[in-house]
């Protein structure tokens, strides 16, 4: 009761004008960042960090689930139209959406894709607020031993979750867990790993590492790329004719996919929201697969059907929601954008966990609301009115786009800490995410070891100071072993036994 | 022939995980010379971290053996290396020059640069000309988003 009590307050103070006008806000820059082919969302709320120091938290965080929720959609509409997605979640819908384009169904695979989101969106925002009170209380169980287990179940899903190669996965999430050890020791008042640097013992701040890692190694990336490819990209779109009412999806469609299509592609992106690296790539993933295998006709996917955009657009923007459970309740990001949320918070003095839900819900109910209303009326409305104008901005100019991404990430690596170190730090971040991507290396794993790096520590420490320096009591407390064993499963059915299906979904599709 | 072979028996994959092996070992050195792991039985500072370091040994040797079974050579392809070479090294000169000059100045000059990297039509004085006028629009907007808007404070050289 006095969970909803908070969530209606969350909602009144979300439709202060004032407040709301940041959701709207947020949704536009992240229809930019989403439908920009190489921006994404998690590049968005990284140049948006450096601001909310002076903004207020609450404005912040409304502006960031609008951001989320559009950067989620907005890569299907490039993925229809000229078969690049726009965001990496995306991938799926380009397989469908563009075969469809191509049979001059375009307008039907948008109106699906949009209508899909805002379902995926709205479910996936309705679970959160069941759910997130319920893990807090499950939060507020779990011990020092039990805290340790659960962010090392969470370290091998990070890692586990990039199927291409869970070594170079180990390596990011690793590299990330280093980082964070350069500076004063988390416990006690010593200096380490400054390597005879004396600005060193001041440590990596997190706004470097973040805006390093996404921003100006997304700069460097993007300066490899003949200006060619850019020209088809904007002569394509150009091309592109797209009508407002292409955004509405028919009855009929609707009905032939079947409501349970869309619940059950929302349901696996929230699940999948929740597990720690997963996010909106997997979940689009693993919803298509699970469409194709349980679909009567599953010959017609690659094809260009309705059915596989449906499954994948609300798995992914389901995703959002599930991502900031174990956020929220246990500090630990679901996806890369829910990692950068947290280091919103962090930056601005909360520390996400159950004291932050009970004692400060009223900062975090208003973000909520907006995730709700960003899926279930900011994405149709801005669709219908401006869905036609967002193709365009495909084609702006990427001298201006990306001189100004450089200008705001370096400047915003400085206001951190007005320290002229730590925007150096956002360039060393840079150059090494830029070497690491370029060998297939995941990024996001490197934030969300810097992130978990120092707590883990502190857990495993202090666990073993409880017990006097013995081992056993991570194979002893109950909360503990639970995780140990979950260790165990998820090891087992994601490295071990992958499911067949998914393996000929890989092989059928080779995605552009 | 803008395409040079530095070694043909490396590979990017092997060469990576080399530089991590050597960098990994520079930390662990240091996490050494720091603190011993255990001091009067209680676990120390570095202990942690050594336990860290030695797991990426593992993953690094496994990439490495992986590596080098690719039988592609290490080949730099400088045309595809010289843009971000360039946009690193002017980054540096901004950092470098940011308190000095100033936010105004010193990144006019940045963006400027930038833009001339990025240019994508033949460089003429008209594109020069149309270069610095965005530089400054850039900056100004950024200037009054940061410094305007929401009060952070950046730093005046000199000159202005």
């Amino acid at each position: 009761m006095e969970n909803l009590t908070g969530i209606i307050q969350g909602f009144q103070t979300f439709f202060i004008p004032g407040i709301m006008i940041y959701a709207f806000l947020g949704f536009f820059v992240g229809t930019f960042f989403g439908a920009v082919p190489g921006l994404t969302a998690t590049l968005a709320i990284a140049l948006l960090l450096p601001v909310t120091y002076s903004m207020d938290i609450v404005k912040a965080l409304v502006m960031c689930m609008g951001i989320y929720m559009a950067g989620m959609y907005a890569g299907s509409i490039t993925a229809t139209t000229i078969n690049i997605p726009g965001a990496p979640s995306a991938m799926m819908t380009a397989i469908e959406g563009h075969k469809m384009m191509q049979k001059g169904q375009g307008a039907k695979a948008l109106g699906q894709a949009a209508f899909a989101s805002m379902i995926g969106g709205t479910i996936g925002s309705v679970l959160l607020m069941i759910i997130a009170p319920f893990a807090v209380k499950l939060a507020l169980l779990i011990k020092t031993p039990g805290k340790f287990s659960l962010i090392f179940f969470a370290f091998v899903v990070v890692i586990l979750a990039q199927r291409k190669s869970i070594a170079k996965g180990a390596v990011a999430t690793i590299l990330g867990i280093m980082t964070a050890t350069v500076g004063i020791d988390i416990m006690q008042p010593a200096a380490r790993f400054t390597f005879g640097i004396d600005p060193l013992v001041q440590g990596i701040d997190m706004m470097p590492l973040i805006i390093g890692t996404f921003a100006i190694s997304e700069l460097l990336i993007q300066s490899e790329k003949s200006s060619d490819e850019y020209k088809l990209i904007n002569k394509e779109m150009i091309n592109q004719k797209i009508k407002r009412k292409d955004f509405l999806p028919s009855l009929k469609d609707i009905k032939e996919i079947g409501v349970f299509t869309y619940i059950k592609g929302a349901l696996i992106g929230f699940f999948i929201g929740v597990l720690p690296g997963a996010g909106g790539s997997m979940a689009s993933f693993l919803s298509y697969a699970e469409a194709m295998r349980s679909s009567k006709d599953p010959d017609k996917y690659g094809t260009g059907t309705l059915e596989g955009i449906a499954a994948a657009e609300s798995a992914n923007n389901a995703v959002c929601g599930g991502a900031l459970v174990p956020m929220l309740t246990f500090s630990i990001p679901g996806d890369a954008v829910a990692a950068v949320v947290l280091g919103v918070l962090i930056i601005n003095g909360l520390q996400p966990g159950p004291r932050l839900m009970t004692t400060q819900f009223h900062l975090i109910a208003p973000m909520f609301a907006a995730l709700f209303f960003s899926a279930l009326v900011i994405l149709p409305l801005t669709l219908y009115l401006l869905g036609p104008y967002f193709i365009k901005i495909v084609s702006i100019n990427r001298k201006i786009l990306y001189t100004s991404i450089a200008l705001v990430a370096m400047v915003g690596g400085y206001v951190s800490t007005y320290s002229v170190f730590q925007m150096l730090m956002t360039l060393v971040m840079g150059v090494i995410a830029y070497i690491l991507r370029k060998q297939n290396y995941p990024t996001v794993s490197l934030l969300l070891g810097f992130i978990l790096g120092p707590m883990i520590e502190k857990y495993f420490r202090r666990a073993l100071y409880i017990s006097e320096g013995n081992p056993l009591i991570f194979f002893t407390e109950w909360d503990s072993i639970i995780f140990l064993i979950l260790t165990v499963i998820f090891y087992y059915f994601l490295a071990i036994r992958k499911p067949i299906y998914i393996t000929k979904v890989l092989e059928k599709n080779q995605p552009k | 022939m803008n395409q040079k072979i530095l070694f043909r028996k490396m590979n990017p994959t092997s060469l990576l995980a080399i530089i991590l092996i050597i960098t990994n070992t520079i930390y662990l050195i240091d996490g050494i010379r720091t603190a011993p792991m255990v001091k009067n039985g209680e676990i120390g500072i570095t202990f942690f971290p050594i336990i860290v370091s030695i797991l990426l040994y593992l993953a690094a040797i496994f990439i490495f053996i992986s590596g080098a079974r690719e039988e592609n050579g290490l080949f730099f392809r400088l045309s595809k290396i010289s843009k971000p070479g360039a946009i690193v090294i002017i980054t540096l000169i901004y950092v470098l020059i940011f308190k000095e000059l100033g936010y105004l100045l010193s990144s006019i000059l940045y963006v400027f640069s930038l833009m001339f990297l990025f240019e994508e039509k033949s460089r003429s004085k008209k594109s020069n000309l149309l270069n610095i006028v965005y530089s400054f629009i850039i900056v100004l907007l950024i200037y009054l988003l940061y410094q305007k808007l929401f009060g952070v404070r950046l730093p005046v050289g000199e000159v202005f």
